[in-house]
């Protein structure tokens, strides 16, 4: 593959030497100059001779322009980005033109893959963002500010963890792979400047997991892009703008666009900011004295005497003058900074020096996380340069660098301390050692680099007059090496050294032609082209446990065996392309679009390979209609459009073709005799491999606790289908002063990849997997911008609204469409045909019984309610009997809603009042369920079932929930809508799982995102400071959040499969102060 | 110029286009596949080996070697302590209702043979896939050698397909039979229960091939007897004829196994304890999870130490263990006060009145990083051993058509002085050697997976009920055999309900 890409970088560039050949005809020239409102001159404003599009030159920096006409009818259009076009006759006489500042977004270019498209001519639904409108916020990544910033599109992170992977989701969920437990490939495809970095096969080597589903959350790779240097960013929703990037464009595409230079003056601008975070919300937690009179206050009141002599209360309760249990910690003080710092600064210096034009920019981030030991630091420089080395050519260069360094504490999120589970209690010794480690000031090592890039070379040469050529070939990796060094005085085990390699190499070629055709006012751009794609993982993971020499923090010093282990592993998939687009208009008023993509992938055998996404569309711009112009006045813009077309996705894996083998040899209980520490629980732990030491190998690993766990592939494994219908209208009113964009769609996913279809016992696997399940996804999108007062005011009010409502559900799964349940019995979810992607079930509870009385006894047989078995009684949970056998059991249970939200959105208000602004933007979610994971988990492990209250010594138990305790059921007589937190030793009973009523909560929230007050000097301050503009500017970000449920700090932060809330790293609250400057 | 550059261009995307199709062929290179794997004799013996971990995995899956042929034949007083589900499976209250979605419950665990299927289905994938492999993929010096190593290891994934068959059938009667290798899973029959007979027949088939492929005992090998060999065969034989009540063939495979080349010899007195860790010089047959890397947590009440276990060889806190030995059976099985086996394997427990005993077999602990409070079990499950093969070939003696008691009685005598029992016994025939012998069975092979399977043997030929929670009739109407769990049936219409439990299972 190698060998072509050089040949054809050999023919791409063998035309360097190709000019257009220059035409003898009478000349006529069209010459003038080119200025603002304001009278400066405008530099690289396009000047076209009209109805001859490719016959086009650009103003010099003094607004200067000089073109050769070579049609019959001496006009020519000028147009410039943010303005409006003119059209003028050509009379002699040089021309002076001023361009007025447009009202209408509908002259800004859009793109939509291999092609700039005006907003004016759009037949899809694509909704934009500007980046002046995020710059400055202190987010690492931009993914994360776009939240409820555009219709259609949810942002919504699973962890406060700075630098994760929030889930984006466009047009709803399709994600049927229950806690991306086979990787899920469900984000959108991110395309840089025309070259696909594409986010989902990229493997980081942070991961942290969700402390109840163990879903995972990545390391953030879009953190490779200075958000600062984002001109706009274009989302491609529908399947006639997306298609054209075919099998990987079916959760959307998202178009950046970087800055460029612009024509005149050199641009050097700087801006920083700097600011902190805020400590987040405590849980209110009693310690000391208080926490010791808590505890055997409930423990003498709940329990029998025959527990009470027992030696079940734990010693650090009952001694209080053991100066070991005698002190008074507050553990969430230790872990938390008071004030965390983030801070940031920009230079960029961009211009032309002749016909070439350069922008070098640089970009300096750091945050430290909330939680003591997390942190980033990113140094990101940019550089882009465009050559015209002969007319006709352009050369295009570019080179995206960041090189980040970030620390997670004491290995991660899921480091001991952050655990509900088992919550530390505060009596507790902590000796200098343990505390400094805990507070993160004296982890030895901690080391994650990671060096992420983007280049991209290309070509693009004019072969005749309306015929463009175009060779790209980009490369991109993110490298992400983390080595640390976990101490036993935290593991509670044993030194480990760790090293963890990660590297995502791919490349892309692309060639494609675009050839521009009018005549009378039929207007035709063709678009045609080829692309190849490889992308490979390389990961390696190593350990070292029981180091013993002090000072060294690598691996080393085990010697070779158990303690010492290293994997690794590489994949590769490629893919080729073939695509084309047609977009005709009439008069630039009746438009059509036409495209079509094949793609192949190495991923299926070669009966499936190819894949086929056409997409067609149709818009109409009434407003250029004559019997609209009585109304012009009112409605200056109305268009309508509708669009149908296919996109596509890949599953997970880059191997789904074969049938994976396993070297799991474990079994029920199993162990390699190693001690493992999870979530502050040490056990022993460990997967066998082998049999009598030979290493085994089948598809059957016996991954739970019945089945071997074996899926099946399918050799007929093939692309995910996503047949999408958009209708949409945008509406302009008053000169542009209202603009409405509402869309309403229906998005299929037709043959979604599904792992867990069960197989024929007899086939020795559990499951098998192939594309059966389809996920049905209908919506409306309404985009609303107001200027709320006339432009002539000099206080203005912008209010820019948007709203999502999406319906979610499964229109087809196999076996019949049987349902599917997911998770281990304790916490299930099911995909049903006709409802949302996993649904929760739950059993419905109503308070706990007050008495042994109203506990329901069977008529027939004259016993008492029991739950699996045994016989409910006061304090016991109220299970709703759903099949009236009185008996409580897994068949009880019922749906309870699921985590998909089905309506999102934002509301942003600018005012500004001379040099004065002040915008605030908050989104809001509504419409979905969550799970309150950490408070199950927190009552599970630290409450009294099981006579778990023994550990109240060793935990805060009651100590950290005191806030609810007077909702627990306490007394015979009580109505309380918890059940008893303390059962006598030796109870079987659970009322802490998770699936009960009481766990699931509404999700919904409205947060302010961020509030912005920012002053611009005046222009005679400025001036004499030779600049040409200065910012200063105060900014919050997470300022407040309304929430519906009362226990769950932030309802955003959940998994979205899972719908579970266990918040390990919290969101914070943060100030900035900030400057922007412009030479 | 143009005409050239278009010609240059269209050059390029040709070449480009040719060669899709290789750049497409990408092979996975860090994880094994069917399609990239079964290539080196190093690949089949690994594929052979799963065949094995997976039998421990279905023995494991819910106690279950020991609930099969222990927990629910008398050697247990009522289960006590850990998962009190045991309870209904010792009181044979097998149709009782269990969710399907209750995938840890152990009641619906043991009603499932999901795990014996993945047994059989890798079985038959290495017999397909190994059958395919060139013989010079097999190490050796001459084709020939080549040739018995690709046979040796067909004759062990023919053992593992029988062993599986032969155990489901003594649990389930019939079952689905499937001796073929599924290339789409999605597209797999469904299939009825064969008839027991069949199933068997089908064993016997398997075992001959294992018996033509596979080698006597090599002592040398770290592989003896945790994976077949031609005693394995034998021994599996004998209790396959034994279980279809053909004494004659089970007598003469009892004779190949206990006159065997590189012979068993019963383990001295002295050591025997050591028939329990694993690998001892009478054993035959065992599944291997005596290594500390293929180990099981001690104390967990899903093992068997952890049921059969308490303070102090245990760290559980338990002063006796969840499922105490029968006090009665104990009693009456080691009344002879010089038998050495109750003071070995068996501890007597004070309980502050009551006497308790708890079964010490497995009872090889080892704890992890010097710490008590995390303890692993290393014993193999001793599947056939030769005390076991000479007692059942005294059954066969004494059930035979021509039986010869003498003989018998002589076998058994062999395996009691082993036991430091001083009298002989003498002069027992028919229904009382018969009994005799069970007895024998059961005190030499208490809690060693035998003793339901063992009693259900004797009742088919005396006559006489063996067990309080099965009657003559519900004996007659099979209730030995366990139901199957409902839930198989949703994926397959064909399959039908156990016979006695038909109607029963809810």
């Amino acid at each position: 593959m190698r060998k072509i890409v050089l040949l054809a970088m050999v023919v791409a560039l063998s035309v360097l030497s190709a000019t257009t050949a220059g035409y003898g005809q009478t000349k006529v020239y069209a010459q003038g100059v080119v200025r603002d409102e304001k009278g400066s001159p405008l530099g690289g404003a396009t000047v076209a001779e009209k109805g001859l599009p490719n016959n086009v030159v650009m103003t010099d920096s003094s607004g200067r322009f000089m073109l050769v006409l070579k049609g019959k009818g001496r006009e020519v259009t000028i147009s410039y980005i943010g303005y409006e076009d003119q059209t003028v006759r050509v009379i002699g006489d040089a021309l002076s033109v001023t361009l007025k500042t447009s009202k209408s977004n509908m002259g800004d270019v859009v793109v939509i893959g291999y092609q700039g498209v005006r907003r004016r001519n759009l037949t899809a639904a694509v909704s934009s963002i500007k980046g002046k409108e995020i710059q400055d916020i202190p987010e690492a990544s931009f993914d994360q500010m776009l939240q409820g910033r555009l219709p259609g599109v949810s942002v919504l992170s699973s962890t406060g963890e700075l630098g994760a992977k929030p889930a984006i989701v466009i047009r709803g969920a399709t994600n049927v792979d229950y806690g991306n437990a086979n990787g899920g490939n469900t984000g959108p495809l991110y395309v840089i400047d025309g070259v696909i970095y594409d986010v989902n096969t990229i493997t980081p080597a942070y991961t942290s997991y969700n402390a109840i589903s163990g879903a995972p959350t990545t390391t953030n790779p879009l953190s490779l892009i200075n958000p600062n240097d984002i001109e706009s960013i274009d989302i491609l929703k529908d399947a006639s703008a997306s298609a054209i990037y075919g099998a990987r464009a079916g959760n959307g595409v998202i178009i950046v666009k970087t800055k460029r230079a612009l024509r005149g003056k050199p641009q050097v601008g700087f801006s920083a900011y700097a600011g902190v975070t805020t400590r987040p919300q405590f849980r209110k937690v009693l310690t000391g004295n208080a926490e010791r009179a808590l505890k055997l206050g409930i423990l003498n009141s709940q329990l029998p005497y025959s527990n009470m002599q027992g030696n079940f209360i734990p010693i650090a309760l009952t001694d209080s003058l053991n100066p070991a249990f005698n002190n008074d910690v507050d553990w969430q003080g230790l872990m938390i900074r008071n004030f965390a710092l983030v801070n940031n600064q920009d230079v960029s210096i961009a211009g032309f020096a002749g016909s070439t034009s350069y922008r070098l920019s640089l970009n300096h981030y750091n945050e430290q996380g909330v939680l003591n030991g997390f942190g980033i630091d990113r140094l990101a420089p940019h550089l882009n340069v465009i050559l015209n080395p002969i007319k006709g050519l352009r050369v295009n260069g570019d080179l995206i660098i960041s090189s980040e360094r970030r620390n997670h504490g004491t290995g991660g999120s899921s480091g001991t301390l952050f655990s509900s589970w088992n919550f530390p209690t505060s009596f507790v010794q902590l000796n200098p050692t343990q505390s400094a480690l805990y507070k993160g000031q004296a982890n030895p090592f901690d080391d994650n680099r990671i060096l992420a890039m983007n280049g991209s070379f290309g070509v693009t040469d004019t072969i005749v007059n309306n015929l463009l050529f175009n060779s790209t070939y980009s490369y991109n990796n993110y490298i992400d090496r983390w080595s640390y060094f976990s101490p036993a005085a935290l593991n509670g085990i044993q030194n480990v050294a760790y090293d963890i390699n990660a590297s995502n190499p791919s490349w892309t070629f692309e060639n494609y032609l675009t050839w521009l055709k009018s005549f009378n006012d039929h207007h035709f751009v063709l678009v045609g082209g080829t692309s190849a794609y490889d992308t490979k993982n390389y990961f390696s993971n190593a350990s070292a446990a029981g180091i013993a020499v002090t000072g060294i923090t690598t691996l080393q010093t085990v010697p070779p065996g158990t303690n010492l282990n290293v994997n690794t592993n590489r994949q590769e998939k490629t893919t080729v392309s073939y695509y084309g687009r047609l977009s005709y208009d009439y008069k630039g008023k009746y438009l059509a679009t036409v495209s079509v993509r094949r793609d192949a992938s190495s991923i299926y055998s070669a009966s499936y390979r190819w894949g086929t996404f056409p997409a067609v569309s149709a818009g109409w711009i009434a407003s250029d209609e004559k019997f609209m112009e009585p109304v012009k006045n009112v409605v200056n813009f109305l268009r309508f459009r509708a669009s149908y077309g296919i996109t596509g996705n890949d599953p997970g894996s880059f191997y789904a073709k074969y049938q994976s083998l396993s070297t799991d040899a474990s079994f029920l209980n199993a162990t390699t005799g190693s001690l493992i520490n999870n979530y502050g629980n040490i056990g022993i732990g460990g997967t066998p491999s082998t049999y009598n030491g030979t290493a085994v190998i089948s598809p059957f690993p016996y991954g739970n606790w019945v089945y071997n766990s074996g899926v099946g592939a399918s050799n007929s494994v093939r692309w995910e289908k996503y047949p999408q219908v958009d209708f949409g209208t945008d509406v302009e009113l008053f000169n542009s002063r209202v603009n409405l964009v509402v869309d309403v769609y229906q998005k299929d996913a037709k043959d979604k990849y599904f792992y867990n279809i069960p197989a024929q016992v007899t086939t020795g696997y559990q499951y098998f997997s192939g594309n059966f399940v389809d996920v049905r996804n209908q919506g409306l999108e309404i985009g609303l911008n107001t200027r709320n007062l006339a432009s002539s005011s000099k206080f203005q009010w912008n209010t820019s609204f948007n709203i999502s409502f999406n319906r979610n559900y499964v229109t087809k799964l196999p076996n019949n469409n049987r349902d599917f349940l997911f998770g281990p019995p304790w916490f299930q979810q099911t995909l049903t045909l006709g409802q949302p992607l996993f649904n929760y079930k739950v059993w419905q509870i109503k308070g706990a019984y007050p008495t042994d009385a109203d506990v329901p006894t069977d008529g027939i047989t004259g016993k008492k309610m029991t739950f699996q078995g045994t016989t409910l009684g006061a304090g016991d949970p109220a299970y709703v009997d759903m099949n009236g056998d009185y008996n409580i059991n897994l068949d009880d249970k019922v749906i309870a809603g699921n985590p998909n939200p089905k309506v999102t959105g934002g509301i942003g208000n600018t005012f500004s009042y001379k040099g004065i602004s002040l915008s605030i933007f908050c989104s809001f979610v509504t419409g979905r369920k969550i799970f309150n994971g950490a408070l199950s988990d927190f009552l599970n492990g630290s409450s009294g079932i099981y006579g778990s209250y023994t550990n109240w010594g060793a935990n805060a138990g009651p100590a950290a929930i005191s806030g609810i305790l007077g909702q627990f059921w306490t007394t015979p007589g009580d109505h309380a809508p918890l059940p008893r937190l303390v059962y006598p030793n030796g109870t079987s009973k659970d009322p802490w799982d998770i699936a009960s009523s009481y766990f699931v909560e509404d999700g919904s929230f409205l947060k302010v995102k961020q509030m912005t007050l920012g002053y611009n000097l005046p222009e005679k301050w400025v001036r004499s400071l030779h600049m040409r503009f200065v910012n200063v500017y105060g900014m919050a970000e997470n300022l407040m959040t309304w929430k519906k449920s009362k226990t769950v700090p932030d309802p955003e932060l959940v998994d979205p499969t899972t719908g579970t809330s266990n918040v390990v790293y919290p969101s914070a609250l943060k100030f900035t102060l900030g400057l922007r400057l412009e030479l | 110029m143009h005409i050239k550059y278009k010609i240059l261009g269209l050059a390029a995307l040709i070449a480009f286009c040719s060669s899709c199709k290789k750049f497409l062929d990408q092979q996975p290179n860090s994880v094994a596949t069917d399609q990239t794997t079964w290539k080196s004799e190093s690949d089949a013996n690994a594929s052979v080996a799963s065949c094995y971990s997976l039998i421990r995995s279905a023995f494991n899956a819910a106690i279950t070697y020991y609930s099969y042929g222990d927990l629910i034949s008398d050697e247990f007083g009522p289960v006590s302590g850990g998962d009190q589900s045991y309870l209904d499976v010792q009181d044979m209250n097998w149709g009782i209702s269990i969710p399907a979605a209750n995938t840890n419950d152990p009641r619906l665990k043991l009603r499932l043979f999901t795990n014996f299927y993945t047994v059989v289905a890798q079985s038959n994938r290495c017999l397909h896939f190994i059958n395919s492999m060139p013989v010079s993929s097999f190490t050796g010096d001459d084709d020939a050698a080549r040739q018995s190593r690709k046979n040796h290891y067909l004759g062990e994934a023919y053992f593992t397909r029988a062993f599986s068959y032969f155990y489901m059938a003594r649990v389930w009667g019939d079952v689905p039979l499937v001796t073929d290798y599924y290339d789409d899973v999605s597209r797999a029959p469904q299939l009825a229960r064969s008839p027991q007979k069949d199933v068997l027949a089908r064993c016997l088939l398997d075992l001959d091939s294992a018996r033509q492929y596979l080698d006597w005992q090599d002592p040398n090998s770290s592989d003896k007897v945790v994976r077949a060999d031609k005693g394995a065969v034998f021994a599996l034989l004998a209790h396959l004829y034994a279980w279809e009540g053909d004494y004659n063939h089970c007598d003469n495979a009892c004779d190949s196994v206990i006159n065997a080349p590189t012979g068993y010899t019963l383990v001295d007195s002295a050591d025997y304890t050591s028939i329990y860790k694993g690998k001892s010089l009478e054993s035959i047959f065992e599944i291997a999870q005596n290594a500390q890397s293929e180990s099981m947590r001690a104390t967990d009440v899903y093992t068997i130490t952890g049921v059969t276990l308490a303070e102090p060889l245990i760290h559980n806190n338990l002063p006796t263990p969840a499922w105490t030995i029968n006090t009665g059976l104990y009693q009456y099985l080691y009344s002879d006060t010089d038998d050495i086996r109750p003071k070995l394997v068996f501890k007597e427990l004070s309980t502050g009145g009551a006497i308790a005993y708890e079964c010490i077999k497995y009872a090889n602990i080892q704890n992890v990083n010097a710490n008590t409070s995390y303890q692993i079990a290393l014993n193999n499950i001793i599947v056939f051993r030769l005390a076991d093969i000479l007692l059942l070939k005294a059954e066969a003696l004494a059930a035979k058509p021509a039986p010869d008691y003498g003989t018998a009685l002589s076998l058994v005598n062999a395996v009691r002085q082993r036991a430091k029992i001083k009298t002989p016994l003498t002069g027992y025939t028919g229904n009382d050697l018969l009994n005799l012998i069970t007895d024998e069975r059961g005190r030499e092979l208490f809690l060693e997976g035998h003793r339901f399977f063992d009693l259900i043997r004797l009742e088919r030929i005396t006559g006489d009920q063996q067990l309080s929670t099965i009657s003559p009739g519900e004996f007659a109407a099979g209730k030995y055999y366990w139901p199957i769990d409902p839930s198989l049936f949703l994926l397959n219409s064909k399959l039908t309900q156990t016979g006695f439990w038909k109607g029963k299972v809810h």
